[in-house]
């Protein structure tokens, strides 16, 4: 390419009304990657989008590819407002080259001109990809339900090696941050509510707080939000990358069923370690409450533990546990079918992954309400 | 060569999401022989693959598999249907945490009663007629493009279906490895008696292995054309002939050679 200085002056571009009415854009000179970004704007708002617009070419000396979009780009506007466009005078070696671009008579039939999508298509289209996004993962939940169902009555058919090695990196590998967070979470609780309780002389009364909220509420939900950032994600990557590697495509055509082969040993997993874990950080807040109570308020430890005893219940703890499988089989069950639902594209396994993160928690959070508002009306 | 249609397709639409990529599509393949289906890019190939290996259903129409609608078929009858079928994906599909004898196994524990010795002698010889004696071991990281595709074939032929397809068995490979596994499909039809079904544009394949061919057209949204590749190059239509002569001129040096060979050994 020669080196020609970006300007405007290779080009020309003026607008004219001729006697028919009609809007006549004369260009003069050459439309080359060079000078049709100077004429870009003018050229493009000369375009009146009513009426017929003729363009002028019989002085247009050379055109490129960018010349090309420019005409393709005035000739689209010109169409989409209802207007007609015609290119006149184009001299015969230059039109081969716009008839290869595709801007003759029958431009543009097969180009709808791409039209904005208004405020309320836009929410029609989100709220039909919600439905239907929840009506596939009903429809995964029901197969997935199903096939639990089937283990129970043919156990022989569920690998229980992949159930043990989910089990270990899934549950196993996430007791130290379990715990930690746990512990964490017991103590921040208890560190606020100290200074607070110890005005109104309550200090003796730390454990009635700590107990019954780490073990019903937070240790549940706080460990199944861990195995949703750590687990469920890779589930879903896992799973999402063999869908891409067409893996996923060859277990069908085995005839081996995907859901029950690489979804439900995951699951199972989870059931199994999500009320151990439950429980393990469960114990770690409780633990955080007494070191709270003992080293800042000054409590002896008898203290603490045998307000423990007296407020927390065997149902409280089996509530908890209880909601940790729950939430297990939720957190699972969501990477999984993220992973199932991967499309076919660079970005997908990723998109997958925070999907999985993101689903499991408002679920998570869902499902918690309902259950204290069962557990309410159930009073237990 | 006997001929008794072990596939049917009947007035098949393929497609998805309700786009139709061809209509009125049918065709016969015979027990034992090697059959292409050739195309450009975009003529749906591997949608009709799909929809003849059961992954997703047609928009209409029927496929019969050894006399077994792939269509309808549902429970038990699709299980059998399938596991008369074998499947090697463009990529191999191999499972990546398992190794060579762990994916020809898989296969065999879902399946089959065996006992454990018996599935991993049945596995250890499959990937023997593929050359990989040795490679059991091996995750199919650890082993070469033309390599993993064999292990991919010998898990599909693991429970010795009648009907192995091949999505693009060439893709990816260098003219030699494509002709060794060229040698490979021969041997395995001539010699076992295994129909194949493969979905490819390599000139070199279709001439070296293919009995007889269809060529899908998405102008015409059906079958241009179908018979011996023989035939096919032949022909005078010019979008058959655009199609093999071009792809001819395209890789004349290196891979006319090996094509002549192979149709000399068949």
């Amino acid at each position: 390419m020669p080196a020609t200085k970006p300007t405007s002056d290779a080009v020309r571009i003026e607008t004219l009304v001729n006697e028919a009415g009609s809007t006549v854009i004369r260009v003069t000179g050459r439309l080359d990657v060079n000078s049709t970004g100077c004429v870009w704007d003018r050229g493009v708002r000369a375009v009146p989008g009513t009426g017929e617009t003729i363009l002028d070419a019989a002085e247009l000396e050379y055109i490129d590819g960018a010349g090309t979009s420019l005409i393709h780009e005035m000739a689209t506007r010109q169409r989409a407002k209802g207007g007609t466009f015609r290119i006149d005078g184009l001299r015969d070696n230059l039109k081969a080259f716009l008839d290869l671009a595709g801007i003759n008579e029958d431009v543009d039939q097969d180009a709808p001109c791409p039209s904005k999508l208004t405020v309320t298509e836009i929410v029609g289209k989100r709220t039909r990809e919600i439905g239907s996004d929840v009506h596939s993962l009903v429809s995964y939940v029901g197969r997935i339900s199903l096939e639990l169902a089937a283990v129970v009555v043919r156990p022989h058919r569920t690998r229980w090696s992949h159930v043990l090695e989910s089990a270990t990196t899934a549950g196993a590998f996430a007791f130290p941050v379990v715990v930690l967070i746990g512990f964490l979470l017991g103590w921040v609780l208890a560190f606020s509510a100290a200074f607070i309780m110890h005005d109104y002389g309550a200090d003796t009364l730390l454990a009635a707080l700590i107990g019954p909220a780490m073990v019903r509420e937070l240790g549940p939900l706080m460990t199944c939000v861990v195995l949703a950032a750590r687990s469920g994600s890779a589930f879903a990557a896992e799973i999402g990358t063999m869908k891409v590697n067409e893996e996923v495509d060859a277990l069908t055509t085995m005839g081996i069923d995907p859901v029950r082969f690489l979804v439900i040993p995951k699951v199972l997993a989870a059931v199994c370690m999500t009320p151990l874990l439950a429980g393990f950080a469960n114990l770690a807040g409780i633990v955080g409450g007494a070191l709270v109570s003992r080293f800042v308020l000054g409590q002896p430890l008898a203290v603490y533990t045998n307000l423990l005893k007296d407020v927390i219940h065997i149902q409280d703890i089996g509530i908890g546990l209880g909601k940790a499988v729950i939430f297990g089989i939720i957190v699972a069950s969501i990477g999984c079918i993220r992973g199932m639902q991967t499309r076919n594209t660079p970005t997908a396994v990723g998109e997958a992954a925070t999907s999985a993160v993101v689903t499991s928690i408002v679920f998570l959070s869902i499902t918690d309400a309902l259950l204290a508002v069962i557990v309410q009306v159930l009073g237990i | 060569m006997s001929r008794t249609p072990i596939i049917s397709v009947r007035g098949l639409s393929a497609g998805y999401d309700g786009v139709v990529l061809m209509s009125g599509v049918e065709f016969d393949v015979y027990a034992g022989e090697i059959f292409g289906i050739l195309g450009g890019s975009g003529a749906g190939k591997t949608t009709l693959l799909r929809h003849m290996i059961g992954l997703f259903p047609p928009i209409a129409g029927s496929i019969g598999i050894d006399g077994v609608d792939m269509v309808t078929a549902t429970g038990a009858s699709r299980q059998r249907l399938l596991t008369k079928i074998g499947v090697m994906y463009q990529q191999g599909a191999l499972f990546g945490s398992m190794t060579l004898i762990e994916n020809v196994l898989l296969p065999l524990e879902e399946h089959t009663s065996l006992p454990r010795r018996a599935r991993a002698l049945t596995a250890r010889l499959k990937l023997r007629l593929v050359g990989l004696s040795g490679f059991e071991n091996y995750l199919p990281a650890e082993i070469s493009g033309g390599m993993r595709k064999r292990a991919a074939i010998a898990r599909a032929m693991s429970l010795d279906p009648r009907i192995i397809f091949l999505d693009e068995p060439s893709a990816g490979l260098d003219p030699i490895t494509s002709a060794d596994l060229d040698r490979l499909i021969l041997r395995l039809a001539r010699s076992l008696g295994i129909t194949f079904v493969m979905v490819t544009h390599e000139l070199a394949s279709i001439l070296g292995t293919n009995d007889r061919v269809i060529m899908l057209d998405k102008e015409i949204c059906g079958i241009r054309a179908s018979g011996t590749p023989r035939e096919l190059m032949a022909s005078e239509d010019p979008a058959i002939a655009r199609f093999f002569h071009r792809q001819s001129s395209d890789d004349n040096s290196s891979e006319n050679g090996n094509s002549t060979k192979q149709e000399n050994g068949t």
